[in-house]
């Protein structure tokens, strides 16, 4: 057997083969190989070496278990949950505010309770809607329990109770979370911030939604 | 000369590449199934006659570990190949030094491919797997890779770190000696 001596043929003998050749440049071979004995005998000898071409099994699954993670790589469970969007995110700001108000509403009314059992003063942490009169907190023993007469709604169930002597006289109203509005839950919510809650005794910084006609806040 | 399955092959082994960066693991598999068979037969082209598929898996777990460095400047299976030469040149070093040999001989080779004549029942295959069994190791490496792994020049160039010109030398010399082995 001899070499063609057109070298660059030959060079693209083994593409042909392996049929990685552009169209065009497999018809030039082909038409090369058809009048080339050299050629002919070389692209059989190539098509032979392809045949006998090594089959080896190889055992992948264990091969991939072998490999390092990628620095990326992240547990399936662990990822689902992290990227998964949060629920309190959906629910906007109002919602959260409501929320939170509420939570401090339920607390307050808690503190309260043991205050008055306590029987010392307290003011109440709560907003005033629509109240005209003011509602005592008194520390004294003898507590009267009376409903103003021109409380409307929403706070009907708004409870007054006037010392019998020397008490600080504060605005105060117990209505429902729902009527009130945003603004004055976030004036609530900030005003409690500033409570340390340590003593019933340390009053909380007045409310200060209804303008003071016996006394006033503070 | 226009290669378009390879420029594909090449796109999807970029492709397998980020997404296993950015961890997704079952590109790794896909990688693995892609490039381990063709691995598997260069390792016997390098004289590999035993473990064949501890060579490979090593192969794998040296490239992953490199991933991050993987540029796609050339193919992924070259350098696979590449990745693969190294480890069996550092082991043939290994061995030489633990037996004091000066040199692994070429005939070490041959037993790989004689495992695969009873396979080959066409006289002209086994003569063809002969001869290419009987080639100097580079001539052998070179001969593989082209032929059998579609490798370009440029591409063989860079596993055997050598130069283009000197891997079409190689590939010319091993035809031609493959061509007077049939012809004796």
């Amino acid at each position: 057997m001899t070499d063609c001596m057109n070298a660059e043929i030959r060079d693209l003998l083994p593409d042909y083969v392996n049929e990685t050749l552009s169209a065009s440049d497999a018809a030039i071979v082909q038409s090369h190989i058809a009048a080339c004995v050299d050629c002919s005998d070389e692209i059989a000898i190539l098509r032979s070496a392809v045949a006998v071409r090594p089959h080896i099994t190889v055992d992948v699954a264990k091969i991939v278990a072998s490999l390092p993670k990628s620095t990326n790589a992240q547990d399936p469970g662990i990822r689902s949950i992290s990227s998964a969007p949060s629920v309190v995110r959906k629910g906007g700001a109002f919602q959260q505010w409501r929320g939170m108000a509420a939570a401090v509403v339920v607390l307050a009314a808690g503190v309260t309770a043991v205050a008055i059992g306590n029987k010392k003063r307290l003011e109440l942490p709560v907003a005033v809607v629509g109240v005209s009169h003011p509602v005592l907190v008194a520390d004294t023993p003898k507590i009267v329990a009376s409903v103003p007469p021109s409380i409307t709604t929403p706070v009907e169930s708004a409870t007054s109770a006037r010392p019998a002597s020397n008490a600080r006289s504060v605005a105060l109203s117990v209505g429902e979370l729902s009527d009130f509005s945003d603004d004055e839950i976030e004036a609530v919510m900030k005003r409690l911030e500033k409570w340390d809650g340590a003593t019933a005794a340390d009053p909380l910084p007045g409310v200060p939604l209804l303008p003071g006609n016996s006394g006033g806040v503070r | 000369m226009i290669e378009t399955d390879k420029q594909g092959d090449a796109l999807l082994d970029q492709s397998l590449v980020e997404r296993w960066q950015a961890g997704d693991e079952r590109a790794a598999s896909q990688i693995v199934e892609r490039h381990a068979p063709a691995l598997a037969r260069f390792a016997v082209s390098l004289g590999v006659r035993a473990e064949v598929d501890e060579l490979v898996q090593d192969t794998f777990v040296r490239a992953f570990a490199a991933l991050d460095a993987f540029r796609a400047e050339s193919s992924l299976r070259t350098w696979l190949f590449t990745i693969e030469r190294r480890l069996v040149l550092d082991r043939r070093r290994v061995e030489v030094r633990r037996r004091n040999e000066v040199e692994v001989t070429d005939s070490d080779a041959l037993t790989s491919y004689d495992a695969l004549d009873s396979l080959v029942a066409d006289e002209t295959k086994s003569r063809v797997a002969d001869a290419i069994a009987r080639l100097s190791r580079m001539q052998r490496e070179v001969f593989v890779l082209r032929v059998q792994e579609g490798r370009s020049y440029k591409e063989i160039a860079e596993v055997l770190e050598s130069s283009e010109g000197a891997a079409r030398v190689h590939y010319h010399n091993a035809m031609r000696a493959v061509k007077e082995f049939l012809d004796d």
